[in-house]
């Protein structure tokens, strides 16, 4: 009986157990099978947080990967307003810290948003503030400012990012979806006290760093001789650029008005826009270049050949055109160098309307060239079809036709190298860490192409150099170094009356430097500049002349001509001066000694252009040529070059037959390895032929 | 141990028999005098006794006890011993792990925050030094503090062409030497 007791109340404890049992494994198989879904989402809201942070822009450096753009880390607050317990006291000390209306921060923590930004990127002040806060419910999150450590330094080219770190402009818009990099979440589990662990950082991708072609040196010297320009002619805008004509390479791409991008919110459009590669302007004088050089890659005239210039007017189609200065007859190399525009409209002529539309579009106008930054223009070329029969001297003189700077550089650098147009860009490689990546998209460096002979750009230089020499550029001439430009001045259409302005110009200068082995190509165009005399002549010249001056030996490149006696005492003469100069003078040198009048310029080209042809002042003057270049005129391919080996020299021959020009001159010092320009015409040899 | 008690039969006088499973009470039989022996057989047998007394004996094996078990069983249980403890050494791992991976965690999430702080650093250094070689920074502190010019054009003198390993280590500190 007793046992039967034992039994039955065993029954009842085993029954009891199994049931619990059974209720729990029902529970738990309930929940893992039905409800599984359910309560795993539940439990990541409630444990996990998935917070989408502003990823880390990759860094902008210059060449020689020194950086130009950079991000750093911040720290920003937010608040899961759910989680502020004492919201008036919280509200009350937030705005104490942090320095904003307690409306405000009342309005975003009742916004009934599970996450709200108190204040983003905060200063370090701040950062330790709000963390001394120890508010619950208020938290500090990282991302990322972005700074220009250069400030206004190639900011045109860099752009600008916005809040959220997104690029608006410049490299920074271009390249915004390399740089930015992905999607960058930090996902972390919190436990019981929220506090954070188990962070994730699988998903972070830092953007892509970009080097750039740019030179920070040579960016400062093109801005600060722009700057310098703009001050004195109080132009309300101006361009410099200078390229690196055997590849395309911008080097400094420098606009008046500058803007500080790390402030560019503020800043008016205007201020930010990179008149370099959008501003469309009649090129001037400057296009007579492409004139010249489509006749004579036609063989169609010669650098010596004589063209009568009417006495400074021509009529083309019913229209009287009149030139600067009453010109009679000038040979080819003297239209260039005086920049005559009936000169260059009769070569036009004899050149035809076809073939010159077609040069035109081979050295890239009317069409954009294909630059790595955002918001280039095309220019403005008629088609040829919409050509009037005025239209081709208009063109022949750089007129009805738009250009940019780019287009424009981009074109004498081709002249520079030989004949070859290259694609201009400025990103230079492309690295994520260590590792440098493969180009692509616009930064893609496609292969050059030819528009000219280079027997056509050999002759181009050598009138080009003669532009400096005796021409209309001579202000621009370097002291220590051959140089070739062209200078420019275009009048700019008078809104008002829709006729082109007599007061209004855009200036410009296009040149290179040396003349043999050009290293870099250097465009100055100063829109609009007050006073007179305003042309290309005296007022993008000479600032053509101070950038190379600077950029020619920071680049370690070799002097290929003697300094001159005047400009050596006009050196001298300066250093004094500036020795006695303000200190708020910030131009490297005072200018002053040389003439920047026209007027002026016209006394001393009788000293100076008969400078190179005076041996014996050359000699006093040397500063270290050990050779004296020969005169190879009338020599044979064969003796010219062994009189180069027997010197020392390097000679680069062009064309054929006979030598009948050469760069540098006769009598020339230079060192042994110096490249000795011979240029070769087979008409000597045929006289007859000669036009 | 069970302890039986027996009286003996009339061959030992009814007393217990001290056998080899047998306790008896009397030590030692020979010990009680033959006299009172005697006189209690005497009574046994001339008259009814007023009480039987039974002496039962249960066998008790008081040796030790060996169980007999089947090997294969024997070996099967040790595996499931065996088993069992390394499942529950596992779990006992797992769960020691989890708990110090949280732990751990937890001090990652610590380093993480010294990393950042060290990272942020380096990149405000970074960009302090950027800052600091700001071109138009050292020229202004060139021409304003220091009083310096710019070299005129006869100040500054080319190097003699060099060849050699002089001008590859030129190229190489100046990388972008012009040609």
């Amino acid at each position: 009986m007793e046992q039967e007791k034992v039994h039955a109340r065993l029954l009842v404890l085993a029954g009891v157990a199994l049931f619990w049992m059974t209720a729990i494994f029902g529970r738990v198989a309930y929940l893992q099978l039905f409800c599984h879904s359910e309560y795993l989402a539940r439990a990541g809201r409630q444990q996990r947080r998935t917070i989408e942070i502003t990823p880390r822009r990759g860094a902008i450096y210059d060449r020689n990967m020194h950086p130009l753009a950079m991000s750093v880390p911040v720290q920003s607050a937010f608040a899961v307003p759910s989680e502020v317990k004492d919201r008036p006291l919280a509200v009350r000390l937030l705005s104490g810290v942090l320095g904003m209306p307690a409306e405000e921060i009342r309005e975003k923590l009742d916004s009934g948003s599970t996450f709200v930004w108190i204040k983003r990127k905060l200063p370090p002040a701040m950062t330790e503030a709000t963390t001394s806060l120890n508010l619950k419910g208020i938290y500090l999150l990282g991302e990322n400012q972005r700074y220009y450590p250069k400030r206004e330094l190639g900011s045109h080219v860099l752009g600008f990012v916005d809040v959220d770190e997104k690029g608006l402009g410049g490299i920074e818009h271009e390249y915004d979806y390399l740089i930015r990099g992905t999607g960058e979440k930090i996902v972390v589990m919190a436990d019981a006290k929220q506090r954070w662990f188990d962070g994730s950082e699988a998903q972070r991708d830092r953007g892509v760093d970009v080097v750039l072609t740019l030179d920070e040196k040579i960016q400062y010297i093109a801005e600060r001789e722009l700057a310098a320009a703009i001050e004195k002619t109080h132009a309300p805008a101006g361009t410099v650029i200078v390229q690196d004509p055997n590849s395309g390479a911008i080097l400094a791409m420098a606009n008046w008005p500058k803007f500080n991008p790390n402030a560019a919110v503020d800043v008016p459009t205007e201020m930010r826009k990179n008149r370099a590669i959008s501003d469309i302007y009649e090129p001037g004088s400057t296009f007579k270049l492409v004139t010249l050089a489509a006749a004579f890659d036609q063989n169609l005239i010669r650098a010596e050949e004589v063209f009568n210039c009417e006495n400074g007017a021509v009529t083309v189609a019913g229209h009287l055109i009149h030139d600067h200065k009453k010109y009679g007859m000038l040979t080819v190399a003297d239209i260039l160098a005086n920049s005559s525009d009936v000169g260059a409209i009769k070569i036009a002529l004899r050149l035809g309307s076809p073939k010159f539309y077609d040069y035109i579009r081979a050295f890239g106008f009317g069409s954009p060239t294909g630059i790595d930054l955002p918001g280039e223009s095309r220019g403005l070329l008629r088609r040829l079809e919409h050509w009037g029969s005025y239209s081709i001297a208009s063109v022949s003189m750089g007129q009805e036709v738009g250009v940019t700077p780019l287009q424009m550089i981009t074109a004498v650098s081709a002249v520079a190298n030989g004949g070859l147009l290259y694609k201009p860009h400025v990103v230079q490689e492309m690295r994520r860490g260590n590792h440098a990546l493969p180009l692509e998209g616009p930064s893609v460096i496609a292969e050059p192409k030819r528009v000219i002979r280079p027997e056509t750009a050999a002759t181009l230089r050598r009138l080009m150099e003669g532009v400096i020499l005796h021409g209309t550029g001579k202000i621009a001439r370097l002291d220590g170094w051959t140089a070739g430009g062209k200078t420019g001045t275009a009048q700019k259409i008078d809104p008002a009356t829709g006729r082109y302005s007599r007061t209004n110009v855009i200036a410009s200068f296009s040149g290179f430097a040396p003349i043999n082995n050009p290293v870099v190509t250097i465009l100055v165009s100063i829109d609009s500049p007050a006073g007179y005399p305003h042309d290309g002549a005296t007022v993008a010249a000479p600032v053509f002349k101070r950038i190379a001056e600077q950029v020619l030996p920071y680049l370690d490149v070799s002097r290929d001509v003697p300094l001159s006696p005047q400009l050596m005492q006009a050196a001298y003469r300066t250093k004094n001066e500036t020795d006695d100069a303000s200190l708020d003078d910030l131009s490297p040198i005072d200018f002053s000694a040389q003439p920047d009048a026209p007027e002026e310029a016209a006394k001393s080209e009788q000293t100076i252009t008969n400078l190179p042809k005076s041996p014996e002042v050359l000699m006093a003057a040397d500063e270290g040529g050990d050779v004296v270049v020969p005169d190879f005129t009338g020599k044979t391919m064969r003796e010219v070059t062994e009189g180069c080996m027997r010197l020392g020299l390097d000679p680069v021959l062009v064309g054929s037959r006979v030598a009948v020009q050469q760069t540098p001159g006769a009598g020339a010092k230079v060192r042994r390895g110096t490249k000795v320009t011979v240029e070769f015409d087979d008409t000597l040899a045929r006289p007859g032929k000669s036009r | 141990m069970a302890t039986a008690y027996q009286w003996g039969g009339a061959g030992n006088g009814g007393f217990p028999i001290a056998g080899q499973d047998r306790i008896s009470l009397v030590r030692n039989p020979q010990s009680v005098p033959r006299a009172v022996r005697q006189s209690l057989a005497t009574a046994h047998r001339g008259r009814k006794p007023a009480m039987v007394e039974f002496c039962t004996v249960k066998k008790i094996d008081n040796s030790r006890l060996v169980r007999h078990v089947e090997p294969v069983k024997l070996r099967n249980l040790y595996r499931t011993v065996a088993l069992g403890g390394i499942i529950a050494a596992f779990c006992m791992l797992y769960i020691y792990q989890h708990f110090h991976c949280i732990d751990l965690s937890f001090q990652l999430e610590d380093l993480k925050g010294k990393q950042e702080q060290a990272q942020a650093l380096n990149s405000e250094l970074k960009l302090e030094i950027a800052t600091l070689r700001d071109p138009h920074r050292i020229d202004v502190i060139a021409r304003h503090q220091l009083g310096l010019t710019q070299p005129t054009a006869n100040q500054v003198h080319e190097y003699a062409n060099l060849d050699g390993a002089e001008v590859a280590a030129v190229q190489y500190v100046r990388p972008y030497r012009a040609p």
